[in-house]
C-alpha cells in the first residue's frame, strides 16, 4: 500500500474509532457491571489488525484512547482502554496469526482481553482483588460484543477493498 | 485474490465452539460465585486501596465518603447496601445496586472507592 494512502486510511481510522467509542458513551449502562459496553471501536481496530497489520492497529487504537481520553474523558478511563486495548490486541494479533478462527473468533477473544485487561487493571489501581470476580459477568458480554463486532467487521472487510487496486 | 476466499467466510466451526465454551465457562463461574457465597456481616469501605472505614450490615446508617471534590452516599439499609447518590460522571455504582454477600463489591472508579461486604 502506497505511503501516502495508509497515512490518509490511519487518520480516517482514527477517527471513526473516536466517533464510534463517542456514540458508544451516549448508551445507558443497561447492566449494572461496570466495563459492559460494545466496544464498536473495536471494528475499526479488527479492521486496521487484517488490512494494516498488528503495528498501524496498535498506532491507531492508541491514538483513540489518548484523543478519546483526553475529550470525553479522565486519566482512569485512558489506563483501563490502554490495558484492555494492548491485551486484545496482542491476543487478536497471535490470533490471526494461527489461523484456526475467523474474523469473528479472532474479535470474541479481542473482546474478552480487552475485559479482563481492564478487571486486570482496576485490581492494580484499587488494590483489591475481589474485582477479578466481575470476569465472570464479562466473559459472557465480552463474548456477545466480540461475535457481533466481529460479524460486522468482516462484513466491512468484504465488501470495501482498503488497498485501494481498483 | 488469494485471500478472498478466507475474508468471504465470517463466521467457522471454531468460531462457534469458542462462542458456545466462553457462555458456558463465564455463567458457570457467575453461578458457582453467586451460590458458594454466604452472607456477608461487615461493610468495608476502601479509599484508594485503605480500609477507612467499617459498618455492621445489621445496623442501618447513610455514609457520605469524599474524594477530593466528590462525593458518594453509601446507604446500608435492611441488610443490604448499595451508594444512593454520587456525583462521578459514569454513576456505575449507583447502577450496580444492592449487595449483601460475603465478597461482593461495589466500585466507584473516578473516586477510587471501593465497597466489600466482609464475613
Amino acid at each position: 500500500m502506497r505511503n501516502n494512502r495508509k497515512i490518509a486510511l490511519m487518520g480516517a481510522f482514527i477517527a471513526l474509532a473516536m466517533v464510534l467509542s463517542y456514540f458508544e458513551s451516549f448508551i445507558p449502562v443497561f447492566i449494572a457491571v461496570p466495563g459492559v459496553k460494545p466496544g464498536l471501536a473495536n471494528i475499526v481496530t479488527i479492521i486496521a489488525l487484517k488490512e494494516l497489520g498488528l503495528k498501524d492497529a496498535f498506532v491507531i487504537s492508541i491514538a483513540r484512547i489518548i484523543l478519546s481520553g483526553i475529550l470525553f474523558g479522565n486519566i482512569t478511563v485512558i489506563l483501563y482502554s490502554l490495558a484492555g486495548a494492548i491485551l486484545s490486541i496482542l491476543a487478536m494479533s497471535f490470533l490471526s496469526k494461527i489461523k484456526i478462527f475467523s474474523v469473528t473468533g479472532i474479535s470474541i477473544i479481542g473482546g474478552v482481553m480487552h475485559n479482563l485487561g481492564q478487571v486486570i487493571m482496576a485490581s492494580l489501581l484499587l488494590d483489591s482483588g475481589s474485582i477479578m470476580y466481575y470476569m465472570a459477568v464479562l466473559t459472557v458480554t465480552g463474548t456477545v460484543s466480540g461475535a457481533l463486532v466481529g460479524i460486522l467487521a468482516g462484513i466491512i472487510i468484504t465488501r470495501i477493498d482498503f488497498s485501494g487496486k481498483n | 485474490m488469494s485471500e478472498e476466499s478466507s475474508k468471504k467466510r465470517l463466521i467457522n466451526k471454531f468460531d462457534i465452539i469458542l462462542f458456545i465454551l466462553l457462555i458456558i465457562l463465564g455463567a458457570c463461574a457467575f453461578l458457582i460465585i453467586k451460590f458458594t457465597r454466604a452472607e456477608g456481616k461487615t461493610v468495608n469501605i476502601y479509599s484508594d486501596g485503605e480500609l477507612t472505614e467499617s459498618f455492621s450490615l445489621d445496623d442501618d446508617t447513610e455514609y457520605v465518603y469524599i474524594w477530593e471534590d466528590g462525593n458518594n452516599v453509601i446507604v446500608i439499609e435492611n441488610g443490604y447496601v448499595y451508594v444512593s447518590h454520587a456525583d462521578c460522571p459514569d454513576k456505575v455504582c449507583v447502577n450496580q445496586g444492592e449487595i449483601k454477600n460475603d465478597g461482593e463489591t461495589i466500585v466507584c472508579i473516578p473516586h477510587r472507592l471501593v465497597i466489600e461486604v466482609d464475613e
